[in-house]
């Protein structure tokens, strides 16, 4: 059986910003590098260019993934970009109000755009067909695995795997939770859902993955 | 695993997503370790360079001001920065104006155009009104006798006569219109007053009378039915016409009888003798139903050698441009389009050519102006006037 170590939240969000590496050694990014994120952008808004450098490089992988994970190689890379113009162009829409943050700024419009995108294209990628209820079709990790001595890289492929076949809502829930680290309000606020329904989706996505890679714990 | 609910969620599951919540899954380890997986460099260099792009842009970055700042001042260096020249170039020389400023200037400027243009139009509404009123007391005075204004003339008074009645004439615009309109003498009525000219009546002239209708005709004549004022000699003194405007007549020693008679024969061949004099234009109002012989006749009067005819030349001179003015300025209307007016006084005659004339009919205004001339060969024309239609020789 495979321990795995017990990481805090705020681990898990400090790893999802910094875990792809940070902004190009220039003096004024590693000034940038304690600063928060809500910080950050507000001196970009002002015509800070490195605050929106450490910016990109906190999140530009996370983001990436977060639609690879969704769509085709190709139409993660088109819609990324329109992610981050989007947020260049629009940063003066940007507020600081209550406990909003600014990965949640960014996640909305990773959200946004993704949908817009499905919605010009009319395609649903290849995860995105409508199998909510096909739980049965999931493959039974326990069979085709020798046994529980699985290397790690293997649960990762199986584990990608499940991911892919999702629901579409669950997995959005489950790739702003893992890949955002937003909580669930955070996530219904960019799902534009309620938080029960977030909550919901959230615990369905789990319990599917978990049937899916067998009893770890 | 106990399946109670439909999801097959009991208990353990669902602490376990409570740890997933905290953070203490295997899943979300285990999904951790799938991160291998980065954005290539290809498309986060391009996204950073097109961030930076937009970021130049926009005129409120430091760098884009002073970017701008060096693009203004300094145009060789232009090649050098590079960048977006239109869109700075732009935000530099945006007007700094504000809108309210706009409507500010314009309204100080309208009041100005209106405070210069105002004494020129309430001139201009004056004439008008003194001309309308003139026009409907002339057709008014057909049927109803206007009182006379007598002027008490002495001789090397006539001026003064004269300005009095011009001054006079200011008080009785607002008092005795009617009875100023009648008096078709442009001398006599108020020449257009210039702006912030006072209208100040001079003591030392002397006093003109506006006599009632009774006293119209002289004293022992005969009063004329549909008589229009006549000129009235006042005994021991020079006789003038109606308000003392014909300081040089050119018809010496006419009878007086026939004024009051009203004959109008030998007034055309008396005057042949005489030099043209401008003073006759200042002849008394006529009745619209009196022929011009009978008006010339009545304006005869006993006229004293040591008139001076070089200030009544001048009056006359002043009343005609005046009149002319008036003429110019006067509203085109049909019924001046009649082909003859000399039922008319000489000076509305006149006018009334001269309208025929701006109006473009030509051959109306030629033989309305002959028999101007027939009738009053001697009345001193306008220069234009004469040049447009000249006399035939004879």
């Amino acid at each position: 059986m495979t321990t795995l170590a017990l990481v805090q939240p705020t681990t898990i969000r400090r790893q999802a910003g910094f875990s792809t590496g940070s902004a190009p050694g220039s003096l004024s990014s590693a000034m940038h590098n304690d600063v928060n994120d809500e910080t950050l952008m507000l001196r970009y808004q002002r015509g800070d260019g490195a605050a929106f450098d450490v910016l990109f490089h906190r999140y530009k992988d996370a983001i990436f993934r977060y639609l690879q994970r969704q769509c085709s190689h190709s139409m993660a890379e088109e819609v990324f970009q329109d992610v981050w113009m989007n947020l260049v162009q629009a940063r003066h829409q940007f507020r600081i109000d209550g406990s909003s943050r600014f990965v949640t700024y960014l996640y909305r419009i990773a959200h946004n755009r993704l949908m817009d995108y499905f919605r010009q294209n009319s395609v649903q990628d290849r995860v995105f067909s409508s199998r909510d209820d096909d739980m049965d079709q999931f493959p039974s990790a326990t069979p085709t695995l020798p046994d529980r001595a699985l290397d790690t890289q293997r649960k990762v492929d199986l584990l990608l795997d499940l991911i892919d076949r999702l629901p579409a809502d669950q997995r959005q829930a489950f790739l702003l939770r893992e890949e955002g680290g937003l909580g669930i309000q955070e996530i219904a606020d960019v799902t534009g859902v309620s938080r029960e329904t977030a909550k919901s989706r959230l615990r369905y996505a789990f319990a599917r993955l978990r049937d899916g890679m067998g009893e770890m714990t | 695993m106990s399946d109670n609910t439909p999801h097959g969620f009991d208990d353990k599951p669902d602490r376990l997503f409570d740890d997933y919540l905290d953070g203490k899954s295997d899943i979300s380890q285990l999904y951790r370790q799938s991160r291998s997986r980065t954005l290539p460099d290809a498309i986060a260099n391009k996204v950073l360079a097109r961030a930076r792009r937009e970021l130049t842009a926009q005129p409120d970055a430091p760098g884009a001001a002073a970017a701008a700042t060096v693009k203004t001042f300094r145009p060789d260096l232009q090649h050098r920065q590079g960048g977006d020249s239109t869109s700075i170039n732009k935000s530099i020389y945006k007007s700094k104006v504000q809108p309210w400023a706009w409507a500010l200037a314009a309204s100080v400027l309208f009041a100005v155009a209106v405070y210069w243009t105002l004494p020129d139009l309430g001139s201009q509404i004056s004439d008008s009104a003194t001309r309308l009123a003139r026009n409907e007391n002339s057709e008014v005075g057909m049927t109803n006798r206007p009182p006379v204004k007598i002027a008490d003339q002495t001789p090397g008074r006539a001026n003064t006569a004269d300005q009095d009645s011009v001054a006079d004439s200011g008080e009785q615009v607002a008092q005795q219109q009617p009875s100023l309109a009648y008096l078709d003498s442009p001398s006599e009525l108020t020449p257009p007053l210039r702006h912030n000219e006072p209208m100040v009546k001079q003591p030392s002239q002397a006093p003109v009378l506006a006599a009632p209708a009774t006293k119209n005709t002289l004293p022992g004549s005969k009063p004329i039915p549909n008589n229009p004022p006549l000129a009235v000699a006042v005994p021991g003194t020079a006789e003038h016409s109606v308000a003392g405007h014909n300081p040089a007549p050119a018809i010496n020693q006419t009878p007086p009888a026939m004024v009051a008679d009203g004959d109008t024969d030998s007034t055309g061949k008396t005057q042949d003798n005489t030099p043209p004099s401008p003073a006759i234009l200042a002849q008394p109002a006529q009745s619209s139903q009196r022929q011009p012989q009978a008006s010339v006749a009545q304006a005869t009067v006993n006229e004293t050698p040591d008139s001076p005819n070089s200030e009544a030349d001048d009056n006359a001179d002043y009343s005609l441009n005046w009149m002319d003015q008036l003429a110019l300025r006067a509203p085109q209307s049909d019924h001046v389009t009649q082909p003859t007016a000399s039922h008319l006084a000489p000076d509305k005659w006149l006018e009334k050519i001269i309208q025929l004339h701006r109006q473009r009919q030509f051959k109306e205004a030629a033989a309305d102006l002959a028999a101007f001339r027939k009738l009053y060969p001697h009345y001193h024309l306008p220069q234009w006037l004469q040049e447009a239609y000249p006399a035939p020789r004879q």
